[in-house]
């Protein structure tokens, strides 16, 4: 009994150790300074230079003005994020709602129209959503950057398959007390979806945060840089003969990680505990 | 003037199904009428083309003078307990009741006050500012009934609300409805598969099957005069014993094991040679020693239920029950049994439909 726990526990901290030993190596590297790092390798103790590499990176800029500091990127990433995220769950919630609540003629294969986007990530169709976002003359704003992504057959579908759990005589019910359809959404349909919406939320932010490829083709002007991109942009100094800040680099992984872990614990709690009150 | 009329109402569903046959009733102001029938008989359907949850194919409905079949269900000035409650799991019990009050645009002091007192009447007070999650299966159902209550509708409509319920909660809030409803004074259909419930609640009983009503009667009405086999069997646990039998001039039955039964003259009702049921109901049937022109019984199984025993056998090679207030172990398995001639039933052994008066 007891060995057996202690060969799970075991597993477990195996598991535990894997994940985070690269995270304890940009962290520790990130505490020496760059020529540290560049002669000895990454360093798997602190080292003595702090968390002044944190401050350079929050504070300084990379690029050629002095626009895109790490905060200012983060900032953007954050609005990135949550548009991202918000964006997604309002249009699927919007989207199975209507499909599941009203009869329209062709319901099915509209969904299936929609579930076949997930066949076409944006990696496919860049081009011609680059040209859609020139054309409108979004290159370079927020809007650019979240609008052409926002549509989401996985959060759809989620939400579909929720909405049919939802008992019918709460429609019914709420017919009889005069709630319009709208009424009916707002004042039922989206509490009732607390969890569901925590757990969209959880998945989109973190999606959205990750983005790269959108945003590098999007965003010229370094004020709508996002960290992500900002990463890259720290080591790419090689180009131009000089030599890379490894300990900024490595700092702003790890700032680039806080908000999703952030993100994930903050509405982890909330997700679990309207698993537990939400009962029918 | 009705407070609720049904005029040959006819639902045909999409696949062909007919759900109601062309159902008509007139209900009287502050009557609680109870539809009663088995499973897919078209009682839920109705109950539901009433509230407008569910659309008629033809026919006509309408609640007190208006003809309300083509109007929303939220403009019907009905109040509906559904058989799970549907109460709004995230809102407080209190938002619950106030929830169709406010979509009318009530002021919240009156909400208030609508509110209170229905709590007050239905013992929540203590409970408003809960959720349905927290309360037990009995305060969700008085909460569902105070949802009702609060709009004073001229209607309420009940959807087999007690089925949730285990059976001790269910005599209670059975009783508790009623009170409710005598109070209050509105005007109640009340949906059931369960006949005790049907029977103890109704003012008027409407037994439904496949669709059509098959009689509509005062609970000793149906009970005592079923109009069909149907209604007898449906009614009455154990069921009326129905024998198949062949009529003999106008006051004999002769049992298909060739035994004759004499009863009340029949006169014109009936005919010489008529192929008829006899229905007798286990409590109207006594054993007797004596036996002289009266039925045969061949005895199986007894069970006790306390108050009186059931005894399981059969007649004429047909099952035949008896529910008897006294009865010790015997040797024999055959009895006579005897009836009061006043307490039989016959019916048209092809249509089903009742003869004697």
């Amino acid at each position: 009994m007891r060995q057996e726990k202690l060969f799970d526990h075991a597993i477990l901290w195996v598991g535990v150790v894997f994940l985070l030993f690269p995270v304890w190596l940009l962290f520790a590297s990130s505490t020496h300074t760059t020529e540290t790092i560049i002669k000895e390798g990454l360093q798997f103790l602190p080292g003595g230079e702090g968390f002044g590499a944190y401050a350079t990176a929050l504070t300084s800029s990379i690029g050629g003005t002095e626009i895109a500091t790490g905060l200012r990127m983060t900032i953007n990433s954050l609005i990135m994020g949550i548009g991202f995220a918000v964006g997604k769950i309002v249009i699927a919630m919007c989207a199975a709602y209507t499909l599941v609540y009203f009869r329209i003629p062709m319901a099915n294969f509209l969904f299936w129209i929609i579930f076949s986007t997930l066949l076409l990530p944006l990696e496919v169709r860049i081009v011609p959503s680059y040209e859609v976002v020139s054309q409108l003359g979004l290159l370079n704003s927020y809007t650019g950057l979240i609008l052409p992504l926002i549509a989401s057959a996985t959060a759809t579908f989620y939400f579909q398959q929720f909405f049919k759990t939802v008992p019918e005589e709460l429609l019914e019910a709420a017919q009889l007390d005069n709630a319009n359809a709208f009424k009916f959404f707002i004042d039922i349909l989206v509490p009732l979806s607390k969890t569901m919406m925590a757990a969209m939320f959880i998945i989109m932010f973190v999606v959205g945060w990750n983005q790269y490829l959108w945003p590098i083709m999007m965003t010229t002007e370094e004020a709508y840089y996002t960290i992500v991109m900002g990463i890259k942009n720290v080591l790419s100094v090689v180009r131009e003969g000089r030599i890379p800040e490894y300990n900024v680099a490595f700092a702003m992984i790890i700032l680039a990680m806080l908000p999703p872990v952030a993100v994930v614990i903050l509405f982890q709690r909330w997700f679990i505990q309207g698993l537990v009150e939400s009962e029918k | 003037m009705g407070a609720l009329k049904l005029d040959n109402v006819v639902k045909t569903y999409a696949n062909g199904h007919q759900a109601m046959k062309g159902i008509s009733l007139d209900i009287n102001e502050g009557e609680f009428l109870v539809l009663v029938g088995p499973s897919g008989c078209g009682k839920s359907t109705t109950l539901r083309s009433i509230a407008g949850l569910e659309s008629i194919t033809s026919g006509e409905i309408h609640i007190a003078d208006e003809r309300v079949d083509e109007l929303p269900p939220a403009k019907r000035d009905i109040a509906m307990v559904f058989q799970n409650y549907a109460l709004y799991p995230h809102m407080t019990v209190y938002n619950n009741m106030a929830y169709g009050l406010k979509n009318r645009g009530y002021s919240a002091a009156d909400i208030a006050e609508k509110v209170n007192a229905a709590a007050k009447m239905l013992e929540l007070t203590d409970y408003l500012q809960r959720k349905p999650g927290q309360l037990s299966g009995g305060q969700r159902q008085r909460v569902a009934m105070g949802r009702a209550m609060v709009r004073q509708p001229k209607l309420f409509l009940f959807d087999e609300p007690l089925s949730n319920l285990d059976a001790s909660l269910r005599l209670q809030m059975r009783l508790e409805i009623k009170r409710l409803q005598r109070s209050l004074g509105t005007t109640s259909v009340f949906v059931t598969h369960d006949q005790v419930e049907a029977m103890t609640l109704a003012d008027r009983l409407v037994i439904m099957n496949k669709g059509e009503i098959e009689q509509v009667g005062t609970p000793k009405e149906v009970y005592h005069k079923p109009q069909t086999t149907f209604v007898a069997k449906f009614l009455g646990s154990p069921a009326m014993n129905l024998l198949p039998a062949t009529l003999v001039g106008k006051n004999q039955l002769k049992l298909d094991d060739g035994q004759l039964i004499a009863i009340p003259d029949q006169e014109d009702a009936v005919q010489d040679g008529q192929r008829l049921y006899l229905g007798l109901r286990p409590e109207n049937v006594s054993l007797t020693n004596e036996g002289n022109g009266l039925i045969n019984f061949v005895a199986k199984v007894s069970e006790e239920l306390g108050a009186t025993q059931l005894l399981h056998g059969e007649v004429a090679n047909t099952p035949f029950s008896l529910n008897l207030s006294q009865f010790d172990q015997h040797e024999t398995e055959h009895f006579s049994l005897t009836f009061d001639p006043q307490q039989i039933h016959l019916f048209d052994y092809e249509t089903g439909e009742r003869v004697n008066a």
